[in-house]
């Protein structure tokens, strides 16, 4: 019998065991669970089951790592990208931006007073520098973030910043050019 | 330790956090310590061999692809042994929605959340053939909650605590639970031997 021969029962469990019928088929039951459960243990998946899983769970880790090694905003990344030319003429148009607003009080050109030395036109292609400014960033910002969903799925930031870099470099240009047409020639003072 | 011999849940939070950052070793190793036990449990649900092999290595893939999410701490067994369960249930369901259910249910007898009827095992040698296959049918007459009970504990080789913690259940409904499943079983056959 499959009880008697177990080495776990204690002496006096075994003497219970011997005169309780109910207990005896009960520790049965569990004996005849155990052996049938580990009988079927010894069974393993097939050969070519155990190295086809193996080659895919390698294969899966892999891609994991490779994520993983590819952080999507490192510091280094941002550096990188705050040190190209693009974001140094984004930076320096901004200043421009800033001067020309320092440099601007309201009334002072209706007054005619000819102690600033901004013109209307001046003004004018400052205060369009900024809308534009404003709206190519919004645009830029709206891109950058369908991209970073882009790269979300395939994890290219080099992609995302030379794109992110094309809108910069158009925006700047777009406020150089501006301010250059402002001219400057002393012409249209109120 | 003989192969295939489980070693508590609190040893494989290393080997769950090396899976976590992409450790093939941390893999090969749960692998090779829950694939025995977990195709068993599967093989008891389903029966099938084939079915079983497919879910076993959908489990173990699965495992790998949410190795991050899983809390070092509690171990891969009692996730594997869950989504293994799902798995079989749902191969279950769609057996019982099929075709050929019908056909099946009227040839054995069994209701479609029953186990499918098992294959061949070689697990005849020691307690016989007929009581092997008296022990299985008696496993698959109880309902599917106290069957999946005893396969976890008797075939997947789980402990009753770490069947509780699965479960989110104290230990000690699960205990009782288990007695009264088993006491279900011996009674089954009892009624075998008095036929």
């Amino acid at each position: 019998m499959l009880v008697d021969g177990d080495s776990r029962l204690t002496p006096g469990l075994r003497d219970h065991l011997a005169g309780c019928t109910g207990c005896r088929q009960l520790a049965e039951t569990v004996a005849s669970l155990d052996q049938l459960g580990g009988q079927q243990r010894r069974m393993d998946l097939s050969p070519d089951t155990i190295s086809q899983t193996r080659l895919l769970a390698a294969s899966l880790l892999a891609g994991q790592r490779a994520t993983v090694d590819r952080p999507v905003f490192s510091p280094v990344s941002i550096l990188r990208f705050l040190s190209q030319p693009a974001f140094t003429a984004l930076a320096a148009a901004s200043i421009l931006v800033a001067v020309g607003l320092l440099a601007w009080r309201p009334g002072s050109a209706a007054s005619g007073n000819e102690t600033t030395s901004m013109t209307a036109r001046e003004i004018a292609a400052i205060e369009s520098g900024i809308g534009q400014l404003a709206g190519s960033l919004d645009s830029s910002l709206k891109g950058f973030r369908e991209r970073y969903r882009e790269i979300e799925s395939i994890g290219t930031v080099e992609a995302m910043g030379a794109s992110l870099k094309a809108d910069i470099v158009s925006c700047s240009m777009d406020i150089r050019v501006e301010l250059s047409n402002s001219g400057g020639d002393g012409d249209d003072r109120t | 330790m003989k192969s295939g011999e489980r070693q508590p849940a609190e040893d494989e939070s290393d080997l769950v956090r090396r899976l976590g950052v992409g450790d093939a070793a941390g893999f090969d190793a749960l692998f090779e310590k829950h694939r025995r036990g977990l195709f068993a449990y599967v093989r008891g649900l389903v029966g099938d061999y084939g079915v079983a092999e497919e879910i076993v290595q959908d489990c173990f893939l699965e495992l790998v692809r949410n190795g991050r999410r899983i809390r070092p701490e509690q171990g891969a067994g009692g996730w594997l042994y869950r989504v293994a369960r799902n798995r079989a249930i749902d191969v279950l369901r769609a057996q019982a929605l099929g075709p050929d259910a019908a056909t099946r249910e009227s040839q054995d007898g069994t209701e479609g959340e029953c186990l499918a009827a098992p294959g061949p095992s070689p697990d005849q040698d020691a307690i016989g053939r007929e009581s092997a296959a008296d022990v299985r049918r008696a496993l698959e007459m109880l309902p599917q909650k106290e069957r999946d009970l005893l396969l976890l504990r008797y075939f997947g080789d789980l402990k009753f605590n770490e069947i509780a913690r699965m479960r989110k259940r104290p230990l000690g409904t699960v205990l009782w639970q288990a007695t009264r499943s088993l006491e279900k079983i011996r009674l089954l056959l009892m009624d075998k031997d008095k036929a």
